[in-house]
């Protein structure tokens, strides 16, 4: 916030408008996009815990399913991050 | 904080456009010519080396591997059948020896038997012969003494009735009295 | 710049000048072309070791591809394909030591750099594996493929209004997008996170005050660098099982 105060102080150009709104929307759409995924694989892990507790016998087979489901919900945040780095650099 | 930010989003779009074709020359996300074209052609050169060069010896060695296991396995399993038969044929000469010697200690038995029998049944004859041996002479013995004492009794008693009568008595039918009354003796 | 920290500009991070090769041409070879290069030559030279004394109990870099190809056949090819997908296996195990291989650089001293931190390697490779699964598609179930692949049976039919685009849309497009950012992502992110803390050290490294967080930053370096080890591993393993995911379900059609 006193950042955005003093650049509006300064009457700043239009490029540092722009790397200052973008650097703020993008941690925003950053933030944003890992709130999701974060529950998920939270979820998902403490589920696939959960499952090879009751059967250790099954354990190989549910880590497998554990990370293809890992890198599906993963895949959200991701793309929330490379909408970060296109926000921020570019 | 949004409407300020959105603020500067307006004030910045004006120029947006001519901001992104600059940027796309350097944009970090895009992909760059030059590497995927190298990435392509080594990625190609090792998928061949490992389709036809690098794998293969790989495979084959699990292959020999599995089958020198699976091999290894039959002719555990073989020499285990092998011993089984084998303990089975030496159980079954074991058992064909030991009715042999059964048979052997059955016979030896038998042929003792016999022997014994033999030599009991000598034995009993030699003296069933001494018994009758024995009894005929005992007999004979008895034979004489009876005739001795016949006559010793008759000359006693002939004596003692010829005393007490005072007179000689017919020494034959005395004798013949005699004689009854010691065979009725011997008798009872 | 904040107490005189002075984050580099991205590019400075990733994009690196041809050693050979004029600037903006198809064949300009710079860093990342060399680390594709290295990763060709160390996994041939792997594999050569490995296989020039075979025995049956296995020993030293024997071993260690072995196990590896043990782990791509029971792990990945068998857990996902079943027997039949064994013909896929040099595709799948080719795949897995590129990528590992790329990613490593990211902690590897002189080089820090993971190849993969640039879409060029996701993104070759997500359009291999894209085109790779679609042929054994077409090569199993002939152009029955695609109907099969956009319209799965069993759906009330009012329905695939709404359920061939979608499937039309996470086969052939949302697949490879998501295989080669999911990949790209993950290795810039623990790019820019190592390069973060290594300028926060090195700008802590002062007379200052400051130099007492210094032990903090350098211990999160560390850590993090083995942590970026484990996601090296295990997005080449995610990108290989996702891969064989995907032929997988073109081998057969959907039931």
């Amino acid at each position: 916030m006193s950042i955005l105060a003093q650049a509006t102080e300064v009457a700043v150009d239009k490029a540092t408008a722009q790397a200052i709104a973008g650097a703020t929307n993008a941690g925003m759409a950053y933030g944003l996009a890992a709130i999701g995924p974060g529950i998920g694989i939270g979820y998902l892990v403490g589920q696939s815990v959960q499952a090879m507790a009751r059967q250790p016998e099954a354990a190989g087979m549910v880590r497998t399913t554990m990370f293809l489901g890992i890198a599906f919900t993963e895949a959200l945040a991701l793309i929330g991050f490379v909408v970060f780095i296109l926000l921020k650099f570019v | 904080m949004l409407a300020l930010v959105n603020v500067f989003a307006e004030a910045a779009a004006t120029d947006v456009n001519q901001a992104v074709a600059e940027a796309t020359a350097k944009n970090p996300i895009l992909p760059v010519m030059n590497e995927m074209f190298w990435t392509l052609v080594f990625f190609a050169i090792l998928w061949a080396l490992m389709k036809f060069v690098l794998l293969p010896p790989v495979m084959r060695t699990f292959k020999e591997r599995a089958d020198k296991v699976r091999d290894d396995q039959l002719a555990a399993e073989a020499a285990d059948t092998a011993r089984v038969d084998r303990l089975e044929q030496y159980e079954a000469g074991l058992a064909g020896a030991r009715s042999e010697a059964v048979k052997l200690i059955e016979q030896a038995r038998a042929e003792g038997d016999a022997e014994r029998r033999v030599q009991v049944g000598a034995a009993e004859a030699d003296v069933a012969s001494l018994r009758t041996e024995a009894a005929a002479e005992i007999a004979g013995a008895k034979e004489r003494a009876r005739g001795e004492l016949t006559s010793s009794i008759t000359d006693i008693a002939v004596g003692a009735a010829e005393a007490v009568v005072q007179k000689s008595i017919d020494r034959s039918a005395q004798v013949r009295v005699v004689e009854d009354h010691v065979a009725q003796a011997g008798k009872n | 710049m904040i107490f005189g920290l002075e984050f580099p500009p991205i590019e400075n991070l990733v994009e690196w000048p041809n050693w050979f090769g004029p600037k903006d041409s198809f064949y300009g070879f710079n860093k990342i072309a060399f680390i594709s290069l290295v990763a060709i030559v160390a996994t041939s030279v792997l594999f050569i070791l490995g296989n020039r004394k075979r025995s049956m109990v296995p020993k030293g870099a024997q071993n260690l591809v072995e196990s590896s190809v043990a782990f791509i056949r029971d792990g990945i090819v068998l857990e996902t394909m079943g027997p039949d997908g064994m013909r896929y296996l040099p595709y799948l195990v080719s795949l897995f030591f590129f990528i590992l291989i790329g990613n490593i650089f990211e902690v590897i001293p002189f080089f820090h750099m993971p190849a993969n931190a640039r879409m060029a390697g996701p993104a070759v490779l997500a359009l291999i594996t894209w085109a790779y699964y679609i042929a054994v598609g077409l090569k199993h179930q002939g152009p029955k493929y695609f109907i099969n692949a956009i319209a799965p049976p069993g759906v009330p039919k009012a329905l695939y209004i709404l359920v061939v685009p979608i499937e039309f849309l996470s086969t052939f497009i949302v697949r490879p997008f998501s295989l080669a950012v999911r990949l790209f992502a993950n290795m810039l992110a623990g790019h820019i996170l190592l390069v973060t803390f290594s300028v926060l050290c090195i700008t802590l490294f002062t007379a200052s005050l400051l130099a007492l967080v210094l032990p903090l930053s350098f211990f999160m370096l560390v850590a993090l660098t083995g942590f970026e080890v484990m996601v090296a591993f295990l997005q080449a393993y995610i990108f290989t099982i996702l891969a064989a995911v995907y032929i997988g379900s073109s081998m057969h059609a959907e039931h």
